[in-house]
């Protein structure tokens, strides 16, 4: 049998669901199964990542043994010893070495170094490094080995997020909610599944795989006859591409939020209606909100906290800019070493310093500059091409039409 | 509490039970109606070619089927379905077919149209399919239908081996995304061997079964419609057939249509395609060789078909602009050395019915464009559909065909001797 992705099948659903019902019951008489989860939770994985030749889910053990031995020996060292900036710097970089070993495959084509290379890898990664910073914080004192696997391996998440924290979920895990507060779970649970149904497998269908192919092949059929390719036949691709983006992501974070519900678990929604952002900064705190809010906690905010202390820049615009610039270079190699993610995450950081003087210029200004209802609306629709034009560079179309 | 998860859950379980009625259930609600099957008759809907319910309707009624490619989107005045409605053909041409649809596609196609049995049919071959590499996987798997797959699986215990052991290697090769159950199911049969009962029951009662439903309840919703280009087309038409005249109106209109090339191409063809590029394709088809390839093969495995259906088949072999050739720079015996492998493989298997129309005398604006027929070329094709057309029965006389599994091997996919 071929590993199933998640949420992608009726057959995934299936056994997700008679898997879910005897923890759906047990909650509502209040209590939680913990050997029945962890049951559970192999019979997912053994599902997602050892069908085949089952080479991702030996991976996937590898990795979080690996990952275990350097949280724990940070832990440790956090225990007894005092905060080293080196020590600190090493943890996360080793944390991360098989992440990066896995993104540089497809570019140095050696395959054996991605050992790794497993579905969601990110995203555990994304986990790992959390627990490390906030140890060094001293936010986290404590955490057993069983409650970093169940953290790291909570399987309605595993693949694609939302990314949880460490400290949130542990409350919700740790307690077993009442029933009034299950049965709003419940329901909450529910409405998102069905959302996540008509976004995933009817918006997203529509659009990805009805609308976009015939789109494509229109827009291709340009490649030679106009300068770069440009067509009506693009821009129509940059809006069905997006559209399709949107829905099928945030149908599949919807799933992995409902399935946390009926677990008792209340995973942060990825998207809050990011096409009625007023501006782009906006739109980061509403789309794939739990992976901007991680770069923003875990890479930007440090980074200008570590420039203002060691005072390498006095300007705090320009430290915020060189943020953002690091921040968004680092998402654009997140996302794969292709020239269109790196210019996708330089060009999200041009829109951000720009939209930042922006305001700024705004606040000086704001007797001169209307706002109201329109002024509001042009904002939304500036703000939404900007965002669509960035996934036109982000779906790789572009490379398909300039040099293939 | 028993309300409150009755109020959360009683939906979604009312919507679950609602959808399996409608999936697995032998309720068949049935879309299809005289009209769907007219406008799927020149829809050349994908849905059309991947489905099974309206064909097997369309059988029942004066439809014949014609098989082919992207020729079948030439709708000018002369396309067999305007000529078919101008000058009221006892039967109607069943459209099936598009731009890269080929022999293998057509196979499958052919096999679930379960009601194709003791008719007749047309099949248009295009030289190009016949390529050193055979149809391009992503093509194939564009156009498989999983409707007709499970078909042919859950058929695969009876009808010739060796064509069933082929078509499963063949689908297994250029398709590697196909399920579970499927893929072991074709594995057996690519060996061999029958089929495991729990893979019967598996495709045959869940699969298959909910497929149909589905092809019931979605195969002619909202079809492509060409009626009006047709309407058009034939209102160009003069209202008594008289060949000579309509050959002369052929060329009047075709030369109308392409004035701004002198390679006969027409000109909304020439503008989108080929104007920017045109340069490109000087001299580029020098080495073009269609006398190497899988898809004979694949071709064989349709003529099978034919036979254990009985069905008496009309050839059509596409011409090529000869325009079109002298600009590309094709050698000359590259098409008549096509012609006469392809010539060879259906009549000595007893396929005598072929409309060669490689070798017209006249032919100019034998094609619409560069590889497609269309203005003259669908007229001399209409010549030889209109009496075909006037009975639907297949001639029992004419479907005694003697098959040969050679043609079927590597061997003969690469032969250049015959």
């Amino acid at each position: 049998m071929n590993n199933i992705t998640p949420y992608s099948s009726p057959h995934y659903f299936i056994y997700l669901l008679v898997l879910l019902l005897p923890i759906i019951i047990g909650l509502l008489f209040g209590k939680r199964f913990r050997i029945y989860d962890f049951i559970a939770t192999v019979i997912i994985l053994v599902i997602t990542f050892f069908g085949g030749n089952a080479s991702q889910g030996i991976s996937l053990i590898a990795y979080v043994l690996f990952e275990m031995i350097v949280v724990f020996s940070y832990l440790r060292y956090r225990k007894k010893k005092n905060n080293s900036f080196w020590v600190f710097t090493f943890a996360v970089v080793m944390a991360i070495v098989p992440l990066v070993f896995v993104k540089l495959d497809p570019l140095i084509k050696n395959a054996t170094i991605s050992l790794f290379a497993f579905m969601g890898i990110s995203y555990l990664t994304f986990k790992s490094v959390e627990i490390i910073m906030e140890v060094r914080d001293g936010t986290i004192k404590e955490i057993k080995p069983t409650e970093f696997v169940r953290f790291l391996l909570f399987f309605p998440t595993i693949t694609s997020g939302p990314i949880d924290r460490f400290r949130r979920f542990q409350k919700d895990v740790l307690n077993v909610p009442s029933r009034d507060e299950y049965l709003k779970l419940l329901k909450s649970g529910t409405d998102k599944l069905m959302l996540g149904l008509v976004y995933k497998f009817i918006l997203g269908y529509f659009f990805g795989t009805l609308l976009l192919p015939k789109i494509s092949i229109l827009a291709l059929s340009y490649a030679h006859q106009r300068p770069l390719g440009i067509s009506w036949a693009l821009v129509a691709y940059m809006y069905c591409y997006s559209m399709y983006l949107f829905f099928d992501f945030a149908g599949y974070s919807l799933f992995a939020v409902a399935i946390s519900n009926f677990m008792g678990v209340k995973t942060p929604m990825n998207f809050r209606r990011p096409f009625q952002a007023v501006n782009i900064k906006d739109f980061w705190n509403r789309w794939h909100i739990t992976l901007s809010f991680w770069f923003r906690d875990f890479i930007y905010m440090r980074l200008v906290f570590t420039m203002m202390k060691k005072k390498w820049i006095k300007n705090r615009i320009t430290m915020a800019n060189v943020g953002y610039v690091a921040l968004f270079l680092i998402m654009g190699f997140w996302h794969g070493e292709t020239w269109f993610y790196i210019v996708y995450g330089i060009f999200h950081a041009c829109a951000m310093i720009t939209n930042d003087a922006w305001l700024r210029f705004k606040k000086k200004h704001r007797k001169q500059i209307p706002s109201n209802r329109f002024t509001k609306y042009l904002a939304i629709f500036i703000t939404f091409n900007v965002v669509c034009f960035s996934f036109l560079i982000f779906s790789g179309f572009l490379n398909t039409l300039w040099f293939s | 509490m028993k309300k409150k998860l009755w109020m959360i859950f009683g939906p979604v379980i009312v919507a679950i039970v609602a959808l399996l009625i409608l999936l697995w259930t032998p309720i068949h609600f049935k879309t299809v109606t005289p009209k769907k099957i007219d406008q799927a008759s020149t829809s050349l809907d994908v849905r059309v070619l991947k489905g099974e319910s309206v064909k097997n309707a369309a059988e029942k009624e004066n439809y014949i089927p014609i098989i082919g490619s992207s020729e079948l989107s030439r709708m000018d005045p002369f396309h067999p379905s305007s000529m078919a409605q101008k000058y009221h053909w006892k039967n109607k041409p069943f459209l099936l077919g598009n731009p890269g649809t080929a022999s293998l596609t057509q196979t499958l196609n052919v096999s679930g149209m379960s009601k194709l049995k003791n008719q007749k049919a047309v099949v248009i071959i295009s030289p190009q399919w016949f390529t050193k590499k055979g149809v391009p996987s992503d093509a194939f798997k564009y156009f498989l239908s999983p409707l007709q797959l499970t078909g042919f699986i859950v058929n695969s215990n009876h009808g010739d081996k060796k064509m069933n052991k082929y078509i499963a290697s063949r689908v297994l090769d250029l398709d590697d995304s196909l399920g579970t159950v499927e893929t072991d199911a074709l594995n057996r049969i690519a060996a061999g061997k029958y089929i495991t009962s729990y893979q019967r029951f598996y495709i045959s009662n869940l699969k298959r079964s909910s497929l149909e439903n589905q092809d019931d309840l979605f195969g002619t919703i909202s079809l492509n419609d060409h009626q009006k280009t047709i309407d058009k087309a034939v209102s160009k038409l003069p209202s008594d057939y008289n060949y000579k005249d309509l050959d002369k109106l052929a060329v009047k209109m075709a030369k109308h249509h392409s004035r701004e090339n002198d390679l006969q191409i027409g000109d909304s063809y020439y503008k989108k395609q080929l104007y920017r590029r045109i340069h490109r394709y000087k001299n580029a088809h020098r080495h073009v060789d269609y006398k190497h390839s899988p898809e004979y093969n694949d071709f064989q495995a349709m003529l099978y078909l034919f036979n254990q259906n009985h069905t008496e088949v009309m050839f059509v072999i596409q011409p090529v602009n000869p325009k079109w050739i002298k600009y590309t720079g094709m050698p000359k015996n590259a098409l008549s050395d096509f012609d006469a492998k392809i010539t060879y493989q259906l009549k000595s298997q007893g396929f005598n019915n072929i409309v060669d129309l490689t070798h017209e005398k006249n032919p100019n604006y034998i094609a619409e464009d560069t590889i497609h027929m269309g203005w003259r070329g669908w007229l001399i094709l209409d010549k030889h559909l209109e009496p075909y057309f006037k009975d639907k029965k297949a001639d029992p006389n004419k479907t005694k065909y003697q098959m040969n599994d050679y043609f079927l091997t590597e061997k003969w996919a690469n032969n250049t001797k015959f």
